[in-house]
């Protein structure tokens, strides 16, 4: 598109809200490039709200900077913030047709008219509801009202946007198609995108990083696979998908890697230790469901074996789920493709569990 | 930003300090000092005289009006909360006309229903109940009367707004589970409608403890309330300091409800009140 | 599933409707009946009337009094209704908007005259506007009655704002609209209606409110109700019947209007 914006990037730096004793959001520094598509995941109440809330402009912060291309924004208004936002429930304004919403901005702007009815025709075909100008919003499905949300945030060319929870209304297969659109639509205007999500799976397909939150406090900052495949800690780690978490007692170093004594009795081989240097008693083995091979009793395995039981067997949309006790009835998680016609290992079967040593992942409790 | 909105309670806050706040601490600050300072005017309302009575007699026309109202207004409400389309419609016009008919003229009816020579009397005679007109002015039932067609509908609608909110599925539910249509009531409906009975009762206890029309016209000394012996303190016999010993009583009776009433719905005085 | 409870139930399905007409009647025989009346050919008032006509039409646009006590209620009410709707619209937004630490205290402050006793009001009022110099004028009613009125301003359009959200106005002001754009463009339009279904609440209130017009009015600024209270106890006659029909008349049509202008809340507020 002609006029698609260079995309503005965002610094923070120190920025902290507190309501009395409550911290909402603990100092929080975060960089982000321009044109960057940057999710912040984490739980309701976790801070990702207020921290977007303080970059809009709508929550005042205690304390710290927000730079965007590389000015303070915090004493400024925020209608003078020249941000792009998509709201979790579209606040597209009833009283207006979709038009007059879209053009609103321009309006505010004080673009000529001859302006406003160009480039609200132009967006409007890019988010593909041309003629439905003169529509109503309440007369639009949940997914145009979403695509009228995003063109009148976009319209303006802010360089900055930020979309809160903007999919949240629509059920799971129209989000998924709207996740499509959304990526699209931010490769043609190229703004820099802040998306607020609590959905992991909706912020792995959208975003080139991301930023996990929780307690108020920023856990963690990279792309998916990274937090996914080294979580930080413990949090982290069952966020990101399933995780089979086991307590260490202690570890030692053996010839290639690490024995590790888990409170759960089940002796592991890891290879690595977590980053940076804790003691033992706050550290925590991962292990992915898919990284476990799953065999019958007796039968060769690798680094990581152990036996027990089929508890629980679900089939899903090409996945299986088992769940095998172990030891004194500790429940791992094991997730293998579903084959068809496969001799799966039925509930009651005793099973072989083993897996790779650089699967066990040494992580921080917290 | 936070605060952009909070200037705008300036002038409202100005405009009820002076205009509401300020005549009512006069009012107080009056009843102690109005002719001489001290407690003489008190001594007299809470005294043998027939202040106290009067005082009583507000109170417990008010309880008694409120208690009609909500008798009379619960089973209408059900069966408008129950009703859907155009019938509701035509209750709901009903019940709102007599809201926007003069409280005045509303009175002066019940007046003519009431005399002498009126609808009531020509009905008993006609039928042969009575002999003689009875003499129902001034008296109690006319006062009942009047004030219960006054209040009625400001007890139906705050009734029938918390009713029309019951989510229907509540109630199915409790069916399903084997309660029969008298327990689905009591164990359901009764608890979920209470929101509009709260504020239902308190509108119309406050407001009935301030009556002065339906009482003044309907009542006569013997069925005297607070408003009219304050007025008549007031306008007839100049003693102003009495006038505002009494109103300060009333306003610490109809403040008192306020309060218990804010306590027991949450404190939202608004949210509740009118629809 | 006890048989009585059910039996019960059957019965209550009937009893009740039959109850509710009743109920509804006695709601409504006074208004019939002030009507019937004012179309008597007697002097005393008595029902049914033992002949009609509408002499007591006559007799009310003869007495000058009855002519200017109406038109001294839209002089009172009118500015009454605008000052409420003013004031009840700004404790609105400030409460519902402002995020203030104390506002459910301030919302029962802000309510509280609809619900005391006008007469506590009467008494504080007078010396108030008299030590003001407004006693007997218009101002002086004119500000009693925008005190009872505004609550419900308030109430009516607390509702509404708290009906559609906030975030339609965040949105605007992300937009680029300072506050008074955001006013103009966003928050007045989504409660004009609310303003003046209330406006009209407003208005009503004053033109049936006594007390306080009976202690701040003078014989030149007299309201409607205060001429109808001081008739009444001086003579009975059907005049008052056809002022009070006339008075319904006008209640219903602003019923109406509030009524329509209700429905097109509904409607435009609709998400």
């Amino acid at each position: 598109m002609s006029s698609a914006a260079r995309g503005a990037p965002l610094a923070i730096e120190g920025l902290a809200k507190q309501y009395g004793d409550v911290v909402a959001l603990a100092p929080t520094d975060l960089t982000i490039e321009r044109g960057e598509f940057f999710a912040l995941i984490g739980p309701s109440g976790s801070g990702k709200s207020t921290l977007l809330g303080a970059i809009a402009g709508f929550v005042p912060p205690s304390g710290g900077r927000i730079l965007i291309d590389g000015d303070d924004v915090v004493a400024v208004p925020p209608y003078r913030r020249n941000i792009g936002m998509v709201f979790q429930n579209y606040a597209l304004f009833p009283h207006m047709s979709v038009f007059e919403n879209i053009a609103f901005p321009l309006r505010l702007r004080k673009a000529s008219e001859a302006e406003i009815r160009a480039r609200v025709e132009r967006m409007l075909a890019m988010v593909r509801l041309p003629g439905m100008g003169g529509r109503r919003s309440n007369q639009l499905s949940g997914g145009q009202q979403q695509r009228v949300a995003l063109a009148r945030a976009a319209i303006y060319d802010a360089g900055l946007l930020l979309m809160d929870e903007p999919l949240g209304a629509l059920d799971k297969n129209l989000r998924e198609e709207m996740q499509d659109e959304i990526k699209q639509f931010h490769r043609q205007i190229g703004a820099t995108v802040l998306y607020v999500t609590h959905d992991q799976e909706e912020a792995a397909r959208l975003s080139d990083r991301m930023a996990i939150l929780n307690h108020g406090r920023l856990v963690q900052v990279g792309r998916s696979r990274d937090l996914y495949e080294a979580p930080r800690n413990a949090f982290v780690a069952s966020f990101l998908g399933e995780a089979n978490l086991f307590a260490v007692r202690h570890m030692t170093s053996t010839g290639g890697g690490l024995a590790v004594d888990t409170r759960e009795g089940i002796p592991l081989a890891a290879l690595r230790g977590p980053a940076g240097a804790i003691n033992g008693a706050a550290v925590m083995a991962c292990v992915r469901p898919e990284a476990i091979e799953l065999a019958r009793p007796g039968a060769s395995g690798l680094d990581n074996r152990v036996e027990g039981v089929v508890d629980d067997v679900v089939h899903a949309a090409g996945t299986v789920r088992y769940r095998v006790r172990v030891g004194d009835g500790f429940a791992i998680t094991v997730r293998r493709p579903s084959r068809l016609q496969a001799e799966d290992p039925g509930v009651g079967e005793r099973v072989a569990l083993s897996w790779r040593a650089d699967d066990t992942l040494l992580i921080l409790k917290e | 930003m936070a605060g952009g909105y909070a200037w705008l309670l300036a002038a409202p806050a100005a405009f009820l300090a002076l205009f509401f706040a300020w005549p009512l601490v006069r009012v107080v600050w009056r009843g102690f000092t109005d002719p001489v300072l001290g407690l003489g005017n008190y001594a007299r309302v809470f005294g043998d005289g027939p202040y106290l009575r009067v005082m009583l007699n507000t109170i417990e026309t008010a309880a008694t009006v409120t208690a009609l109202c909500l008798l009379v207004a619960y089973p209408v409400a059900y069966v408008m909360a129950k009703t859907r389309g155009r019938w509701l419609q035509i209750m709901a016009a009903l019940v709102l006309i007599p809201l926007w008919t003069s409280v005045v003229i509303r009175s002066y009816a019940w007046m003519v229903v009431f005399q002498r020579r009126g609808v009531l009397n020509d009905l008993l005679l006609a039928t042969g109940l009575v002999d003689a007109p009875v003499s129902f002015l001034p008296g109690a039932l006319g006062v009942h009367v009047g004030m219960v067609h006054i209040m009625l509908p400001f007890m139906v609608l705050p009734l029938l707004s918390s009713m029309r909110a019951i989510d229907g599925t509540l109630l199915r539910a409790a069916e399903v589970l084997g309660a029969s249509p008298t327990k689905v009531f009591w164990r359901v409906f009764l608890p979920l409608s209470l929101p509009g009975l709260n504020a239902g009762v308190a509108l119309v206890f406050m407001t009935s403890l301030g009556f002065f029309v339906t009482p003044a016209l309907l009542g006569g000394p013997q069925h005297m309330m607070a408003a009219v012996l304050i007025e008549q303190q007031a306008n007839t016999y100049l003693n102003w300091g009495m006038a505002s010993a009494l109103s300060s009583t009333l306003l610490v009776v109809t403040l008192a409800i306020y309060v218990v009433y804010l306590r027991v719905s949450g404190g939202a005085a608004d949210a509740a009140l009118v629809r | 599933m006890t048989p009585r409870g059910d039996a019960l139930a059957r019965a209550m399905r009937v009893l009740l409707p039959c109850f509710t007409v009743l109920v509804l009647l006695y709601l409504t025989l006074p208004s019939i009946l002030i009507v019937l009346m004012s179309l008597s050919d007697q002097t005393y008032l008595t029902f049914p009337p033992p002949g009609w006509s509408l002499r007591w039409y006559r007799t009310m646009t003869e007495d000058t009094s009855w002519p200017q006590a109406a038109l001294n209620s839209f002089v009172v009410g009118v500015p009454a209704a605008a000052l409420s709707v003013v004031l009840g619209t700004q404790a609105a937004l400030a409460l519902t908007r402002g995020r203030l630490r104390f506002a459910a205290i301030a919302s029962a402050c802000i309510v509280a005259p609809m619900l005391l006793p006008h007469v506590i009001m009467a008494i504080g009022l007078y010396p108030v506007m008299l030590d003001l110099g407004l006693l007997r004028s218009y101002t002086a009613a004119i500000l009693a009655h925008a005190v009872v009125a505004l609550p419900l301003v308030f109430i009516i359009v607390s509702a509404s704002l708290r009906g559609y959200g906030e975030s339609l106005e965040l949105a605007a002001m992300v937009c680029g609209a300072g506050p008074c754009a955001t006013f103009r463009h966003i928050t007045f339009p989504m409660i004009r209606m609310s303003m003046a279904v209330g406006g009209l609440l407003a208005f009503a209130t004053s033109f049936d409110e006594l007390m306080l017009s009976l202690f701040l009015t003078g014989p030149g600024t007299r309201t409607l109700p205060r001429l109808i209270w001081e008739q009444m106890n001086a003579y009975l006659t059907p005049t008052i019947a056809a002022v009070a029909t006339l008075v319904l008349v006008l209640s219903l049509v602003l019923l109406g209007a509030a009524a329509l202008l209700q429905r097109g809340r509904i409607e435009g507020s609709a998400p």
